[in-house]
Formats: C-alpha cells, sequence, structure tokens
C-alpha cells in the first residue's frame, strides 16, 4: 500500500518511541535486582518474537522456500532488515558450523542514544537490545529454523547481533 | 558577534539545560574557552540566574501577548540582547548574544529541531524533563553554536 513520505516518518516515530516506552516499562521497579533484569529482557524478547514472526510471514508471502539455513539468515540481513530499517545489515560473518554474527555499523533504534557518561552507553543500551534480538529470532522460527540470539554492544549506535542454531 | 549562553527551561518553568561560551567578563585564555564541558557550570550550580532569566521572560511574554498578536520575541539593552524561543510542545529556548546580533528566531528554531529533538527527545535513554547531560546533545549543541557564522 502507498504511503507518503510524511505517513511513513509518522509512523516510524511513533514506533520508536513506542519502544523506548516499552523498555522503560519493562524496567521499572526492577532496577537493583538481578533476576527480575533478566525478566524485564525475557519479557522483552518474548515481544520481539512474537513481532518478529509475525513480520517474517507478512515478508515471505510471495517468495518460494529457502534452500537453507544461510539463505535464511541473507534473507535476514537483506529483505527483513531493509523492510524494518531502510537498511540492510552491514556485515555477516559465519564459522560455517551453525554460528552467524550480523554487525549493523548505525543501528537505528541506537542511532540517538548517549548517557550522561559517555562510557556507560554500550551498557545500558543493552536492554534495548532486547526487542531487535527477539525480532531475528521470531523471524527464523517462523522460517522454519530454531535458534538463539544474542547481542553485543561494543560502542552505540554499532550494534552486533549472534545467532547460533540449534 | 558572540553568543554569551544559553538555558534551556522545561514545561515545569526548571533549567534543564545551562551552557556559556565566551564569557565576556573573564580574561581566560583560548585554551579555556574550547572546553566548555571543563568550565561550565553544573546545571544546578547558578539557580537563582536561571530564575530571574525565567521570571524576565516570563512577564514579558505576558505583557507582549496583551499588546499585541505576536509575542516576544527577543529585547536588546546595551550590553546584551535576549532571544526568545518557545516551541509548540513546550520547552523554552533563551539565548543571550551580544547587542550587535542579528535576529536568531531561525537558529533558535533550528536548535530545538536539530539538536533538542534529536539527542534528547529521541533519546532512549533521557527521562523527559529531566536535566539534560547527556554528552552527545551537549557535543553537539557546542559545535553547532561555534559553527554559526557570526560566532567568535
Amino acid at each position: 500500500m502507498a504511503e507518503t513520505a510524511q505517513q511513513r516518518f509518522v509512523c516510524d516515530s511513533a514506533m520508536d518511541f513506542l519502544l523506548m516506552e516499552t523498555v522503560s516499562l519493562m524496567q521499572e521497579g526492577f532496577d537493583s535486582i538481578d533476576e527480575e533484569r533478566d525478566a524485564a529482557y525475557a519479557r522483552m524478547e518474548q515481544l520481539g518474537h512474537r513481532v518478529g514472526m509475525g513480520l517474517a510471514e507478512r515478508a515471505t508471502r510471495d517468495r518460494p522456500r529457502f534452500a537453507d539455513n544461510l539463505e535464511v539468515v541473507k534473507f535476514i540481513c537483506k529483505d527483513f532488515w531493509l523492510l524494518l530499517f531502510n537498511k540492510q545489515i552491514d556485515n555477516l560473518k559465519t564459522n560455517h558450523r551453525g554460528v552467524y554474527v550480523l554487525t549493523d555499523s548505525s543501528f537505528k533504534w541506537f542511532s540517538r542514544m548517549s548517557a550522561d557518561v559517555a562510557a556507560e552507553t554500550p551498557q545500558l543500551a543493552l536492554v534495548h537490545s532486547a526487542f531487535p534480538c527477539g525480532l531475528i529470532r521470531g523471524a527464523l522460527s517462523s522460517l522454519g529454523v530454531s535458534s538463539s540470539v544474542v547481542a553485543e554492544v561494543a560502542a552505540v549506535p554499532q550494534c552486533t547481533f549472534q545467532i547460533k542454531f540449534r | 558577534m558572540t553568543v554569551h549562553s544559553i538555558h534551556i527551561f522545561n514545561k515545569k518553568c526548571e533549567c534543564i539545560y545551562f551552557t556559556e561560551w565566551n564569557n565576556a567578563k573573564a580574561d581566560a585564555s583560548k585554551k579555556d574557552k574550547l572546553e566548555p564541558a571543563a568550565e561550565e557550570r553544573e546545571v544546578d550550580g547558578d539557580p537563582e540566574t536561571a530564575k530571574l532569566v525565567y521570571g524576565v521572560v516570563f512577564s514579558l511574554r505576558n505583557m507582549a501577548s496583551k499588546l499585541s498578536n505576536q509575542g516576544f520575541s527577543s529585547y536588546k539593552t546595551g550590553t546584551y540582547k535576549l532571544h526568545y524561543f518557545e516551541s509548540p510542545a513546550g520547552p523554552k529556548l533563551v539565548l543571550i548574544t551580544d547587542p550587535n546580533a542579528p535576529n536568531m528566531a531561525d537558529t533558535l528554531q533550528s536548535i530545538y529541531a536539530n539538536v533538542y529533538v534529536e539527542f534528547v527527545v529521541k533519546n532512549a535513554l533521557v527521562k523527559p524533563n529531566t536535566p539534560i547531560h547527556n554528552q552527545l546533545f551537549r557535543t553537539t549543541l557546542d559545535k553547532y553554536v561555534r559553527n554559526l557564522p557570526n560566532f567568535e
């Protein structure tokens, strides 16, 4: 369905703000207790999982089946990321034994992040990476691949996702 | 033309950001001025001045609105010129420059749109309406003001 640039802008902004707020909602009251912080992370990841599943189904509606796992990962890097962020993953590495590392050098949701002390930003940004991890895991699982996804933030706005196939 | 300082007030009338650049009164060497982070006062370090500035701006705005439709945008004295910008959403920007400055309304508007909105509103790690401390905002604002055509 055609949309104007303005509509896209409004939708994108609304989405970004909604996600920001979801993360802080999940974090409320979980500050000091480690287990509950993990629980917050897990909830965000589950949310992402469900969204990722639906999104992948819509995105692959007219496509034939994928030949192998590498094709699936390439789909994630190109079409899926393009759909979500209007850009592709910048770097893909694999050890050909089921581990893939995706690097996005300017991850959209991290591009405006900055903490009071610049050095703390990666740590604080990690919670915000739960949702994208879930997105990837959900997309993979709806395409028939079971996996686990972990994110690493070395320096904002760069983000690395590590996919392990089970 | 020099830009002296900038205040940002949130909707609750608190000063959430304050920096000064060329402090005309100080004899500080050039080296000091290149590091506003080092010489800039803490956001809450000068609450009296911030309150005074806000009071002036608030009274002038009310007076101007009663006198005309346009609303208050700047005033000039013998030693400085104060520019005011109020965004529709709430935050108010107050810029103090030397008396010969041209109209800075556009500058203030673009500071709001390109610096404040980008690095404060869209920043996931910042709670809205709290004092602004984050690095990216500070450096961007500093770079922006220093690149103004008449800054010196």
